[in-house]
């Protein structure tokens, strides 16, 4: 589990990172490019995709950094908000693009990132996150988040309720109906 | 219990680490809607364990530093870019506003201002686009209209004039003058009240003016302008129209005393108006195409008064001025008129102003006579035999005194013999004649029996000629032939030459007393 991301290393962080410090960049990036490559790859179900739209998405926060005005009241939960928001709409831009192509990776789930999975337990890890990430398009933005700050994050429901902005009650509701839909999901994609 | 507490209790066993199938055995009632919720939680597990590797983190870290100086230090080309970019739009802006300032400036200017040519020259454009000769006089006014506002403006606010506006105010008023014959009746009208406007303005601004030479200059601008108006004006009555009385002579022909027309005479000067009306009885033969007057000449015709002397043979008694008007002849006395009666003169009409009668070059000088009794006269003078064999238009007069008992000399003298021969004391004063053609001697009988002079002394009007002195050797006769020719105006038309002593040129208009 990572550590939560507190309000004062964004307040922190920020004004390097608009100023073009590399350091500050780089510790951002240490930040919440596993959050960010998760969520990522739960939307697009590929690793190596997960991770290029990952280090795109940053070249993004870099060009636009300069632009954002962080929230006194709720630092943290602001520029994840904008983190996430940015990586949103990457994935929208990628799959507008998949679609224009069509191209079709024949070795997607075949490069799954597996190091103590064999060839066999990596392919069905692949096929299953790959299932995951078609499901998870239907659900919704605040669903998603949900499900990934709960299970891929780790996150308590208070702190998903501060990342959204929504009450833990509102959370609650989220996460119950969003696993029910992605359980219906899941079960219908097996049969 | 509500769903959304089992669920969250699962989820919670299923976080820490028990199994699904002891967490289904929990909620055997719920376990066919927990399973799906227990599977989906499963599968999303498997995110947790999704990272970044480090050669994935370390190509990250590469292309962001890279992204990172390209940011601080911007490529030269496309610094160059932006910078041409950033240059031409400057460029453009400046000169847009520079244009601007430029355009205000001209179109705001007044006299004497840099950039008042350029708006002058600017307003005269419109005019170019003016395809009609009235669009374009009337351009040409509305374009002098406006440098004459502003003349007032410059006047009304520092009581100076400005030259190039006047200028160039009846540089407009001047060329839509030379497009006036092109016009209607009306267009022209209207043309000349807007150019007699101008000098209206024009002089009522030299009274505002404070500098005496702005004030000159503003007055010769409108009287300037008032003759182009005329012009216009004048430019009407071009189109010369056939008289009523004389269809067949419409052209001013020049009209001789004696009726006959030169055929080799041009007008030296187109002094005859197509309003002038020759006497009715006036027979003018149908006038050659080189009489004519053509419509449009290089050199305007005026209609000028020229003071041409009206010499005039008239019997008075003496010391008597007559009163009566003198009556116009009609003809020059013809040969054979010896019937006692003098010329008989018609008529004569109203004396028009503009009607100048042009006698030269129709005239040959012949002297007349008018025998006018002076009792104290005995003597018989007789003029130089050389004058007396030169009965032509161009000999000398022949003077020969009134003698009442005294027959004439020969033939050819013509001599004067007072009617009823009570010409004593009359005094012998020559007046020209003009050349009929007719030999000298058929004058003489035409005026001796017709001069029925009074006891006093007649007086004759004697044409400008000096040179009548010449022919008379007698000091007394020769200075009452003097004072009678410095008396006389000389004719403005003589020609040069005509005067020389040889030849004296003699008033055409004879006009003998109605007796």
């Amino acid at each position: 589990m990572q550590p939560a991301i507190t309000d004062e290393q964004i307040t922190s962080l920020l004004p390097g990172c608009q100023a073009g410090d590399v350091v500050a960049v780089e510790t951002l990036y240490e930040l919440y490019a596993d959050r960010l490559y998760r969520y990522i790859l739960a939307r697009v179900g590929d690793a190596d995709v997960a991770a290029d739209l990952t280090t795109e998405l940053f070249l993004r926060v870099i060009k636009h950094i300069e632009s954002f005005r962080l929230n006194r009241h709720r630092p943290a939960a602001s520029f994840s908000a904008w983190l996430y928001r940015i990586a949103a709409n990457l994935i929208t831009d990628h799959h507008r693009q998949r679609k224009r192509w069509a191209a079709t990776d024949l070795d997607d789930n075949v490069r799954l990132p597996t190091r103590e999975l064999g060839p066999h337990g990596a392919a069905e890890r692949s096929e299953a996150i790959a299932q995951l990430a078609r499901a998870m398009d239907v659900l919704s933005e605040d669903q998603r988040l949900v499900l990934l700050g709960k299970f891929g994050e780790e996150m308590s429901n208070a702190q998903i309720a501060q990342l959204l902005g929504k009450t833990e009650g509102a959370v609650k509701s989220l996460q119950h109906r969003a696993l029910q839909a992605l359980g219906r999901l899941l079960g219908a994609g097996e049969h | 219990m509500n769903q959304i507490r089992i669920s969250d209790d699962c989820l919670a066993r299923l976080a820490a680490g028990e199994s699904r199938a002891s967490i289904l055995t929990r909620y055997p009632g719920q376990a066919q809607y927990i399973a799906p919720m227990l599977e989906a939680a499963h599968q999303l597990t498997l995110l947790a364990d999704a990272r970044l590797s480090d050669p994935q983190r370390m190509r990250a870290k590469v292309v962001l530093r890279a992204a990172l100086a390209a940011r601080q230090a911007p490529a030269p080309r496309r610094f160059a870019w932006a910078s041409l970019r950033s240059l031409s739009a400057a460029l453009v802006l400046a000169i847009v506003f520079f244009a601007g300032i430029s355009i205000s400036a001209v179109a705001q200017s007044r006299p004497g201002d840099f950039g008042y040519s350029l708006r002058v020259m600017a307003e005269r454009t419109p005019i170019l686009f003016q395809v009609t000769p009235a669009g374009r006089a009337s351009a040409h006014v509305g374009w002098a209209d406006r440098r004459l506002g502003d003349v007032r403006a410059l006047v009304e606010s520092t009581g100076m004039a400005d030259r190039l506006p006047l200028d160039a105010m009846l540089a407009g008023d001047q060329a839509a003058a030379e497009r006036a014959d092109l016009l209607s009746d009306a267009e022209r009208a209207s043309l000349a009240a807007r150019v007699d406007a101008h000098a209206q303005e024009l002089q009522l601004l030299a009274e505002t003016a404070s500098d005496p030479q702005d004030v000159l200059d503003l007055r010769q601008a409108a009287d300037q302008a008032r003759t182009i108006a005329s012009s216009i004006v004048d430019s009407q009555e071009r189109p010369v129209l056939p008289r009523p009385g004389s269809p067949t002579s419409p052209a001013p022909a020049v009209a001789t005393p004696t009726g006959k027309r030169d055929p080799t005479s041009t007008p030296v000067r187109p002094t005859a108006a197509p309003t002038a009306t020759a006497a009715p009885t006036l027979t003018v033969p149908p006038v050659s195409p080189v009489t004519r007057v053509a419509p449009r000449l290089t050199e305007r015709p005026r209609l000028t008064h020229t003071p041409w002397p009206k010499p005039r043979m008239t019997v008075l008694p003496p010391g008597r001025l007559d009163p009566t008007p003198i009556p116009w002849p009609v003809e020059t006395p013809t040969v054979g008129a010896t019937d006692g009666a003098t010329p008989t003169p018609a008529e004569p009409p109203d004396w028009d102003p503009d009607l100048t009668l042009t006698p030269w070059p129709a005239i040959t000088p012949w002297p007349a006579r008018t025998a006018q009794p002076r009792p104290s006269v005995t003597r018989t003078r007789i003029a130089p035999p050389f004058l007396l064999q030169t009965p032509t238009a161009t000999t000398q007069a022949t003077f020969v005194a009134p003698t009442p008992s005294e027959t004439p000399a020969p033939p050819q003298t013509p001599t004067v013999t007072p009617a009823g021969g009570s010409a004593a004391g009359g005094i012998l004063t020559a007046s020209p004649m003009p050349a009929l053609g007719a030999p000298l001697q058929s004058v003489t009988p035409a005026l001796a029996p017709n001069a029925t002079p009074t006891p006093q002394a007649n007086r004759a009007t004697v044409a400008p000629f000096s040179t009548m002195t010449v022919a008379v050797p007698d000091p007394p006769r020769r200075q009452t032939a003097t004072a009678a020719a410095g008396a006389a105006t000389p004719s403005p038309t003589s020609p040069p030459g005509a005067g020389s002593p040889a030849e004296p040129t003699v008033s055409p208009t004879v006009q003998g007393r109605r007796p």
